[in-house]
């Protein structure tokens, strides 16, 4: 029996005049995939970072069940205690690999920095973890201990993939992960992601303008236009049977 | 016996906002009932909503206003479920996975999965859902896909180049691998023979035919008449 791992209660967020999260509710279970789809501007990343705590919402609240299964409040727990679930609970993968890869550290250190963060301190069990993770998202566990700069860009967004799962985090969060790549590497991706949500058990919140995305990877889906979340619901539902105008526009969009 | 599924009825009309906001109307106040082992067969000109009605059922569509979708799961351990009945209608986005993971399988006109994943593997995942260890369901996918006929030499490729037929008995076995493991209560058939041949209409009527016997609830539009007569134990008229 599935359990709510992340919930959400009237989520608010303006900036000045402009109202970009507005009244926003939601409930994700272990093992769920919800997309956020919509158009640029529409409020997709920032509902995100509310959803992570990373921004504090002007009305509602993010409730999140910890790996013991109680619940915290992100905007009430302290700093300390918000980022030691951001690196044991969560991951948090990014448009742009490179913004979150050093190109001095190695592919390995990447991988090896969210261990030793828990306390892993033997580096030869370090470098066979980053290498059997390598191995399984089909990378070259040889090229270990080169920079992330000499790595393609489906190789390196992997990378970033790899060094967030390695703690085994329960949630995921994901900003456009395969924007930006080649359709083959983009495919790619997917298959690896789709694999590790079921192996893993992964919930996983994604943030994407692609709709063969959302439609591939997720369970539900909400569609947002100006800080409102004007459709959600089952992704087959919501894309085979549209409701709200603007959804119907952006299915009937589709090549 | 009370029914596995009523529709109570069902209603449904698609507003297209990008054509001037026209509305259709597709099914109005159909009512229908189905038990278990038995399989009724939807009838109708094609267009007039055979497809809508099972999409309604599984949550693909969203019912119109005034539908009741009364659906009677066993309960079990694993669904947690108190309720002798659910309103698929009105039920939560929570209650709807549940019925279709659980509950209700759906064979769809067109197969639809992720690019590059092998066929042996699309069969064997529900199979792993339901609990089964990699080599047993491998085993028992194989075996699955053997009794439809797809020969061992396309199992390891994935499905996007094979022939239309080919596509169809691997949407089939994705569909049923998990139903025998553990039955589902309903099972709804959208044109299930539509490109096949006879020799292969025949191989999937006989599956088909197992699982009704074995106490599912079907409900089915069978575009052909040899499918109709070998599995249908029940008629009903739609009207366009």
């Amino acid at each position: 029996m599935t359990q709510p791992i992340l919930r959400a209660q009237s989520l608010g967020l303006r900036f000045g005049q402009l109202r970009a999260v507005h009244d926003v509710s939601l409930s994700l279970d272990e093992g769920e995939c919800l997309a956020i789809v919509g158009e640029s501007g529409s409020g997709k990343s920032t509902l995100l970072s509310l959803l992570a705590g990373q921004q504090k919402p002007q009305t509602g609240t993010v409730e999140y069940r910890d790996r013991e299964g109680t619940w915290r409040d992100l905007n009430r727990i302290d700093e300390r205690d918000r980022r030691r679930l951001a690196r044991t609970e969560w991951g948090f993968v990014r448009q742009h690999a490179q913004a979150s890869l050093h190109p001095h550290v190695s592919a390995g250190g990447h991988i090896g920095e969210r261990l030793m963060g828990l306390g892993a301190r033997h580096y030869g069990n370090i470098r066979t973890t980053a290498q059997q993770w390598m191995a399984r998202v089909e990378m070259d566990p040889d090229r270990v201990d080169e920079s992330p700069s000499r790595f393609s860009g489906g190789m390196q967004q992997r990378l970033q993939l790899i060094s967030n799962l390695v703690t085994s985090p329960r949630l995921v969060l994901m900003d456009e992960p395969t924007t930006g790549l080649d359709v083959s590497v983009q495919a790619k991706l997917l298959d690896l992601l789709k694999r590790l949500q079921e192996e893993l058990r992964l919930a996983t919140i994604i943030v994407t303008h692609d709709l063969g995305v959302a439609r591939l990877l997720a369970d539900q889906v909400f569609v947002m236009v100006r800080g409102e979340v004007v459709e959600q619901g089952l992704v087959d539902q919501v894309f085979d049977d549209p409701q709200h105008p603007y959804t119907q526009q952006l299915v009937t969009s589709v090549l | 016996m009370t029914p596995v599924l009523e529709l109570a009825p069902l209603n449904k009309q698609f507003t297209l906002h990008t054509q001037g906001g026209r509305t259709l109307e597709v099914l109005r106040e159909v009512s229908l009932e189905v038990r278990a082992g038995e399989c009724l067969s939807l009838q109708s000109p094609s267009g007039s909503g055979k497809s809508t009605i099972l999409r309604c059922i599984t949550g693909h569509y969203l019912p119109g206003p005034g539908s009741r979708v009364i659906f009677r799961p066993k309960p079990s351990a694993a669904n947690g479920l108190a309720e002798p009945s659910v309103d698929l209608a009105q039920a939560s986005l929570h209650t709807l996975r549940l019925m279709r993971q659980f509950h209700i399988a759906y064979v769809s006109q067109f197969l639809r999965v992720i690019p590059r994943v092998s066929t042996l593997t699309l069969v064997m995942q529900p199979m792993l859902r339901e609990g089964l260890s990699t080599d047993e369901a491998a085993q028992r996918a194989g075996d699955l896909l053997s009794r439809l006929h797809l020969p061992s030499a396309l199992w390891p490729l994935a499905p996007k180049t094979f022939s239309g037929g080919e596509q169809q008995r691997v949407n089939i076995a994705i569909a049923l691998a998990a139903c025998l493991v553990r039955p589902r209560e309903l099972i709804l058939l959208d044109e299930p023979t539509a490109s096949l041949d006879q020799a292969n209409r025949a191989v999937v009527t006989a599956l088909l035919r197992d699982l009704r016997d074995a106490g599912a609830a079907m409900i089915g539009a069978f575009h052909d008449h040899d499918t109709h007569t070998s599995l249908a134990t029940r008629t009903q008229e739609l009207h366009a």
